[in-house]
């Protein structure tokens, strides 16, 4: 390995000093990523210039994009900061169609946990999300006690905070398996799960997806309080809610509680083994227009052939 | 700081003034030196956690039932029957805890794999409900999901077809409610108990009915020697109802009854004023007072009628429980009365109350002459246990604009009692005798009950009987600020201000009369020892 010796050129103290050759330099610590201070876009000011563009700017273009119909909003009427919200992932739109339909005594209080790799791998992206959305850097990839910390931090300054406990965008419109991660910041910071259901970002502009306008629906669910229970417990049940809220909005509340009754809520995320299931969801795929039927569509069968 | 139970004020000349509600409107009167003021009690805390006190009401019920739980089955038949409109007052804040209770109640029906639901709106005579109403009253979810489906009903007491005859009480009241109802597995009545009239056997024997069971209860000698009806155990009304409910229950209609009560949070911030004591006004308040009480002299009624009807209660449940009839009802009268009791020394010559905007019967709508006769002689001059606050043969003076204004629309049949029965009679047993079946049976006013939002043809004489019991205690009835016509139709004398009605009051009370004021609303109820 060479070194070069860069000399200052006002002698040392009025200079700075030279690194000894024998010690090894400290490999500068990145500042973007997990590593991102966000603690500016929590200001005050930070935060009156964002509620001003959340209002004015991005609750308006979202109706406009994904019209949205709100549902569960007397769910949340009594709830108390801080809340973690937790939604299916499906679209970029997830998050300012969600942070919009919020009632304001929320709206302008939630931080959103987004993916540390993609939205704060460059610095102009870091600082774009954080100040617009409040985003706080998530670790996805491996365990992070800073992603994680920095949640807590979060949640114990009072604020809200959005998660997306399958961990990223859906790839084909079915739903992904909740990551624990979720309630241990739910158990640690004291705060209850609001479980979220979206409907329709998918369409509008999933993942690989052109942009086409369409209609959503926000589902807010009952909190769900994390206190004495472990982690699994947890996650199950946030993601059989967020499973209930789906098969309420495709159904209604009375199919629904039937289906939940004798165990036949549909699952978000179709097991793979079942093709009959993901025959008749072709509604959710991103190649259902293009793709060409071999089979002639047959009425919905119970039992396995 | 523990809320603070009601207060009796007596005036004296560092006393600032009070506040009357008058219609859509406010009055900030002098009560004469010696006069006593009675104020409610302040809201109690509300249960932390609605949902979980609900799921523990219908596991643990009182009296001799089961956990709802072990009363529902598959295949079974179940009627979920729910308060309508009329409570509470104003409408609550969404959610409408009937909306929690109904959502409970269904999620537990499902997992036990209960298919054959329906709801039914218990409108007994009232009018039907509208879709918003509705909606408020049951919960977005729940509607969409029955409404659409048929299986949310309004109670229908002139469809013969869906009646169903039970039987009759010992001394002969006839028993007819709902054949749905009456044919179910099991049927769960949803209350809400604003006031202690509410509950009971009443909830089924009288929301679930028809004419020719109301009719035995429903009545003048009834309402006469209903001591109050707001007692429930001196009450002639609640006797009625307790001999109907034994006879639905020997023919072994099963009912799983849910009550619950509220506190005495009535009014948003924005009019807390409405719910303090005049002298601890602080400078928003008197500023709101100001404001409200100027802006709306200069509101057309009609606009601050909408202003106010679109008031939401931020009321806070205190309780809920759950099973056998009378076990519950006993309890929710223990909750009722721990918000809303207040001991009071003795009677007064004068009793002078001031009418708000809103009564059971005109929600979304024009408070009629007969409805302010009906809530001041009715609900506020019975709104006591023991004897009333004022002596026999006193006056009662209530302030309300009283303009001769009706709602063709829900209440059809009070604009021709008001023009063509109180014209020849405000006698309730004349009226009664006279009028009352022709009323009842008109074809048309029967079609606007079934197929509008318009109360029953004989809806107007139950208003009237209402107050019967004050009619004959009372010495001469005043209304304040009203108009002089309506009073002189309704058989009693109006004045202009405070002063006038004292100096007509006391032609009857002699010329220095004891007087007391309702403070109310929030509504509290006077234990007159």
């Amino acid at each position: 390995m060479k070194f070069s010796i860069k000399r200052s050129k006002l002698p040392f103290p009025l200079g700075k000093p030279n690194w000894p050759i024998d010690v090894d330099k400290p490999t500068p610590r990145s500042k973007l990523g997990a590593n991102f201070e966000t603690d500016w876009s929590r200001t005050y000011p930070s935060r009156a210039l964002r509620a001003l563009i959340t209002d004015f700017i991005t609750r308006p273009a979202i109706e406009v994009v994904a019209s949205p119909t709100i549902y569960g909003l007397d769910n949340i009427s009594n709830a108390e900061s801080p809340i973690i919200f937790a939604a299916n992932h499906a679209s970029h739109l997830d998050t300012p169609l969600l942070l919009s339909s919020l009632p304001e005594r929320f709206r302008h209080k939630t931080a959103v946990g987004a993916g540390a790799d993609y939205f704060f791998d460059k610095r102009y992206k870091a600082i774009l999300w954080s100040f617009l959305l409040a985003a706080i850097p998530i670790e996805r990839n491996k365990v992070s006690r800073r992603s994680h910390d920095l949640a807590l931090k979060v949640i114990e300054d009072g604020w809200n905070l959005v998660l997306f406990p399958e961990g990223g965008r859906t790839p084909d419109g079915f739903g992904q398996e909740f990551k624990g991660g979720l309630a241990q910041i739910a158990l640690k910071g004291g705060a209850k799960i609001v479980p979220v259901h979206i409907a329709g970002t998918y369409e509008i502009l999933g993942k690989g997806r052109s942009f086409k306008r369409g209609e959503t629906a926000v589902y807010f669910g009952r909190p769900i309080d994390p206190a004495g229970r472990s982690t699994k417990e947890i996650i199950s049940e946030v993601e059989a809610r967020v499973d209930r809220l789906a098969d309420e909005v495709a159904n209604d509340f009375w199919i629904a509680a039937l289906n939940q009754g004798s165990g036949a809520t549909p699952k978000r995320n179709v097991d793979e083994k079942d093709w009959i299931a993901d025959w008749n969801r072709p509604r959710y795929r991103s190649d259902a227009k293009k793709r060409t039927k071999r089979w002639p569509r047959l009425p919905i069968i119970d039992k396995p052939i | 700081m523990a809320p603070r139970p009601g207060f009796i004020l007596n005036v004296d000349k560092s006393y600032p003034g009070t506040l009357f509600w008058h219609g859509e409107g406010f009055r900030l009167e002098k009560l004469p030196e010696g006069s006593r003021v009675i104020y409610p009690p302040e809201p109690i805390d509300a249960l932390a956690d609605p949902i979980a006190e609900i799921s523990d009401a219908l596991d643990n019920p009182v009296g001799d039932s089961k956990p709802l739980d072990a009363l529902l089955f598959r295949g079974m038949k179940l009627t979920i029957a729910f308060d309508d409109v009329s409570l509470p007052l104003p409408q609550m804040e969404s959610p409408d805890i009937r909306s929690l209770i109904i959502e409970e109640v269904l999620e537990r029906a499902a997992r036990a794999g209960v298919t054959d639901v329906e709801l039914i709106a218990a409108l007994a005579l009232h009018r039907r409900m509208t879709e918003a109403e509705l909606r408020h009253a049951v919960g977005d979810r729940v509607y969409d999901a029955f409404y659409p489906r048929g299986l949310l009903k309004q109670h229908d007491a002139e469809d013969r077809t869906n009646l169903e005859f039970i039987g009759t009480t010992e001394i002969g009241e006839e028993v007819e409610i709902s054949k749905r109802a009456a044919t179910s597995d099991l049927i769960i009545y949803v209350n809400i108990n604003l006031v202690s009239m509410d509950g009971g056997h009443k909830s089924v024997a009288t929301g679930l009915s028809s004419y020719r069971s109301l009719r035995h209860h429903h009545n003048v000698k009834t309402m006469v020697h209903s001591r109050s009806f707001m007692d429930r155990h001196n009450s002639e009304l609640h006797s009625s109802n307790w001999r109907m409910g034994k006879v639905i229950k020997d023919a072994g209609i099963k009912i799983f009854q849910i009550e619950t009560t509220l506190n005495n949070n009535t009014f948003p911030d924005q009019f807390a004023f409405l719910q303090k004591r005049e002298w601890e006004w602080s400078f928003k308040d008197r500023a709101t007072f100001l404001a409200t009480s100027k802006s709306l002299k200069a509101t057309p009624p009609w606009l601050a009628r909408s202003i106010f009807h679109s008031v939401r209660s931020p009321y806070g449940l205190t309780s809920i429980q759950a099973g056998e009839v009378e076990a519950v009802h006993e309890r929710t009268l223990e909750n009722v009365y721990k918000q809303q009791l207040v001991r009071v020394q003795g009677q007064s010559d004068i009793l002078t109350m001031g009418l708000p905007f809103v009564g059971p019967y005109n929600v979304n709508s024009i408070m009629n002459p007969i409805l302010v006769y009906c809530l001041g002689l009715g609900y506020f001059f019975n709104m006591y246990k023991n004897k009333p606050l004022v002596r026999k043969g006193g006056v009662l003076i209530m302030s309300h604009p009283a303009r001769n204004e009706f709602d063709p629309v829900f209440h059809p049949s009070y604009i021709d009692f008001y023009e063509n029965v109180l014209s020849e009679s405000t006698d309730p047993k004349v009226i009664e005798e006279k009028f009352e079946e022709q009323y009842a049976t008109d074809p048309w006013y029967i079609h606007l009950y079934r197929t509008g939002n318009a109360y029953h043809g004989v809806h107007p004489f139950y208003m009237w009987y209402w107050g019967a019991h004050a009619l004959d205690h009372l010495g001469a009835v005043i209304i304040l600020g009203g108009d002089p016509k309506v009073a002189k139709r309704l058989g009693f004398m109006a004045a202009s201000t405070m002063n006038d009605a004292l100096e007509m009051a006391s032609h009857y009370v002699g010329s220095s009369p004891t007087l007391t004021h309702l403070h109310t609303p929030p509504l509290f109820m006077s234990e007159v020892e």
